[in-house]
């Protein structure tokens, strides 16, 4: 042997092999995201009917009652968008909806909602307190639609 | 593993303004805790003839473990004395709680009660000031601090001294020996445990110390106080000869047919201290040691 000098396509072809393409790669980056997304519930107590009628006019206005009560102007003036709400849907018994905040006021709104109670009047001279539960909470939209425990709980018990 | 440490117990007679235990209970289930102490909240001297106010056996059907909490609200230091380990009718409760009122309770609940957690009263403007130097022998010996959310729930001017007094504890205590609790009087004033969370990092922690405070450090004050309970000294501990299972007798040298009444029996092998003044002659002793 003189020659010391191969390259790795002499060498395959040494050895009958025919030249491969170098692999390519593709490279995805997730950076932290802009938006948070929060699936919300309202609770009622007592949970009987009649259950008042909340649009999501007057969801918009409990949000803002909410931040602007545990934050003051600054809280008030975070921007939430209502991305889905079920009270807009008449047939919807329970009132579950998405909202997206950015994600440096996640925290502030989270805590604002979670210190909120209020109390609504439903006619008849009777009120419901009502307060928000946090049902999930993901950087992407699609990360609401389950949730792991509740999933794994249905999987084990059908 | 979730836990809530704090859920008002009243006695089935005096009810107003607060919910069945039960609709509490089934909220907490719902949220994904699985440990609830129910507090059994009590003023005055410490008497050494406590007996379990709080009736658990017909619960037995809930998923979830139940565990039992007595918080005394010490005003003055001359009632603590009950508060010493030779008290055994304190060891009826799983867990014991102070509430020290003024600057020389919470002095002597630091350093000298044998406690477990050294609840304040967060609602309101705190009658003493918070200091490195005495909260840090608290946390030496392993005495946890307790910070409840349902009071800034309730009202609003609460919700502002819960917010301040918390924050002031965070950072008096480095974020140590913290656990949050409820102390929900009421079903619509629990929160999930998240979200729990999340109030924590309001109040300077981060996320990971937050979710200690509901977790881990919840657990370490459950066996902080069975330590406490069950062992002499947190070296030995005690169990009676009927506790044993019948493939464990070979222990004793005793097989299925002759378990002993009652009779107290010294064990063969050696054992420190036989001079226990509150060591139960009833009892057959046996060297075991903690098994936690």
């Amino acid at each position: 042997m003189t020659s010391t000098n191969t390259s790795q396509s002499t060498l395959n072809q040494m050895e009958g092999k025919t030249s491969s393409p170098a692999p390519k790669y593709a490279r995805y980056t997730i950076t932290t995201s802009e938006w948070h997304y929060l699936k919300i519930k309202i609770n009622f107590d007592p949970p009987t009917d009649p259950l008042p009628t909340i649009t999501s006019l007057a969801l918009r206005s409990l949000i803002s009652r909410s931040l602007s009560e545990a934050f003051g102007v600054i809280g008030s003036g975070i921007h939430v968008d209502i991305l889905y709400w079920s009270g807009d849907d008449h047939q919807s018994e329970e009132y579950i909806g998405v909202i997206r905040v950015p994600r440096e006021d996640l925290t502030t709104l989270w805590s604002s909602l979670t210190l909120f109670t209020a109390t609504l009047d439903v006619g008849n001279q009777m009120s419901k307190e009502i307060n928000f539960e946090v049902l999930g909470n993901s950087a992407f939209l699609m990360g609401l639609c389950t949730d792991s425990r509740v999933w794994t709980k249905k999987l084990l018990n059908p | 593993m979730f836990y809530d440490l704090n859920l008002p117990y009243r006695a089935q007679h005096d009810l107003v303004n607060q919910d069945d235990l039960r609709t509490r209970v089934d909220m907490l289930i719902k949220f994904g805790y699985q440990v609830v102490a129910y507090n059994h909240v009590v003023t005055g001297k410490v008497s050494s003839n406590e007996t379990n106010v709080i009736d658990i056996s017909d619960k037995k059907k809930t998923n979830i473990e139940q565990l039992t909490r007595l918080t005394y609200i010490l005003e003055d230091i001359s009632q603590n004395h009950g508060l010493t380990p030779t008290n055994n009718a304190l060891a009826t409760y799983d867990i014991l709680a102070v509430r020290p009122t003024n600057e020389k309770t919470f002095q002597n609940a630091c350093n000298t009660l044998e406690i477990d957690i050294i609840s304040l009263e967060m609602g309101s403007r705190l009658p003493f000031y918070l200091k490195h130097s005495i909260v840090g022998l608290a946390i030496e010996r392993g005495i946890f601090f307790e910070i409840s959310y349902a009071p800034a729930i309730r009202d609003s001017t609460s919700r502002r001294y819960l917010i301040s007094n918390a924050q002031n504890l965070v950072r008096v205590s480095r974020g140590k020996n913290i656990i949050i609790t409820s102390e929900a009087q009421r079903a619509m004033e629990l929160r999930g445990p998240y979200d729990i969370v999340n109030l924590g990092t309001i109040m300077g922690m981060n996320q990971a110390i937050a979710k200690e405070c509901i977790t881990t450090n919840c657990r370490s004050v459950v066996i902080h106080a069975a330590t406490r309970r069950n062992t002499h000294k947190a070296v030995v501990s005690f169990d009676p000869i009927t506790s044993l299972k019948s493939n464990e007798l070979w222990k004793v040298g005793k097989d299925k047919k002759s378990l002993p009444t009652g009779k107290s029996k010294k064990a063969k092998r050696m054992r420190p201290n036989t001079d226990d003044d509150d060591e139960d002659e009833s009892e057959s002793s046996q060297l075991q040691n903690m098994d936690m």
